[in-house]
């Protein structure tokens, strides 16, 4: 079995953005519906104050309630998959917001209209017909988005039989995960013990927010001042 | 005098301590009969599914059969002392207005609730 889980060093992180960035760009973000967030908030006092920078996405949860919500009335837009990546089915999801009210950590992005990131003009990526985009990039109005785990990228390593490479060639990693200048994340395979993540989540402790509600979530956190 | 003054008080502090009791036990109990009517469809809260405060489900259901307050789950148009953002000291933005204490949901929501399961809380 694969199950695929990123680790966020909050130790490392320094705000930079960069994760956030890119993900704009690789997956066709709309000002409305950010996939990847950044948290930062002050901690200590004068003169030992400092800064804690935490990124949000998906958390790809294992009990997802999201997705028990979708189900429970019918509409079941939203799946997850053999490598535990949850999935958002625009074609099916009709915009009623429960995913959003039911996520502890606030990740499911309600799109109202598809607006673009330039005030006049669309930028190169926008102006990219549906057909030629991925599945989920193909944005609408009145839907809900979230992180794939760039699931477009994923989904090649699986055509390719390449599933080990996962979180190893940039092909097959998820953009946020590349292009951190302070290697504060990490993807790959946490059913396998010799697996970068594995042996990172055991060396640091990293942990999963918000355990309280018992979602499971396959992204972890070397926490920085504790949970937020 | 003063003996039969305290009995008589504390008589009469018990016998409304024991009333003010009662309803909350009946409205639990009520609750979770109307949570599983709802479920059973034997109550209308009608097809909209939609977060529309008039017409959509998750209102009416929470605010007109459920009859939660609207300060149980929004706290209003300041940030709460404890939210953590660094730009919390700006002015609360129009777009935010609203915004819910997802804590709120775990109460019902969770394994043994009264409400659908959406938390797996406590099996492990």
């Amino acid at each position: 079995m694969t199950k695929l889980v990123r680790v966020i060093d909050m130790e490392r992180c320094m705000g930079c953005r960069s994760c956030i960035a890119v993900c704009f760009t690789e997956n066709h973000i709309t000002p409305d519906a950010p996939w990847n967030v950044m948290i930062e908030h002050e901690v200590g006092q004068y003169p030992y104050g400092r800064t804690v920078f935490a990124t949000m996405n998906c958390m790809h949860c294992e009990d997802a309630p999201c997705m028990r919500a979708c189900d429970a009335i019918g509409v079941k837009a939203i799946s997850k998959n053999e490598f535990g990546v949850v999935l958002v089915d625009y074609d099916k999801c009709i915009g009623c917001q429960y995913c959003s009210a039911v996520c502890p950590y606030g990740v499911p992005q309600y799109n109202k209209t598809v607006n673009s990131l330039y005030p006049d003009d669309e930028t190169p990526y926008e102006s990219l017909s549906a057909a030629d985009r991925h599945p989920t990039h193909r944005k609408k109005a009145n839907v809900v988005e979230k992180c794939t785990f760039c699931w477009h990228k994923l989904e090649k390593a699986v055509a390719d039989g390449k599933t080990d490479r996962i979180g190893q060639d940039p092909q097959y990693t998820p953009s946020c995960d590349l292009v951190c200048p302070v290697n504060a994340r990490l993807f790959g395979d946490i059913d396998d013990p010799h697996s970068a993540v594995s042996k990172y989540i055991g060396e640091k402790k990293a942990g999963q927010l918000k355990k309280e509600y018992g979602t499971r979530p396959q992204v972890y956190y070397v926490l920085q001042g504790g949970d937020f | 005098m003063i003996k039969l003054f305290l009995a008589t008080f504390l008589v009469f502090g018990l016998s409304m301590a024991s009333l003010a009791e009662q309803p909350t036990t009946t409205n639990s109990a009520q609750l979770a009969r109307v949570a599983e009517q709802i479920r059973q469809h034997r109550i209308d809260v009608g097809g909209d599914f939609s977060m529309d405060e008039k017409t959509g489900r998750f209102h009416i259901i929470h605010a007109d059969k459920m009859m939660m307050d609207c300060s149980n789950c929004h706290y209003g148009d300041q940030y709460r002392p404890d939210y953590l953002d660094v730009s919390r000291d700006k002015p609360y933005p129009d777009k935010a207005k609203g915004q819910y204490v997802r804590s709120v949901c775990l109460g019902c929501h969770q394994k043994g609730g009264l409400a659908t399961q959406w938390y797996d809380t406590g099996t492990r």
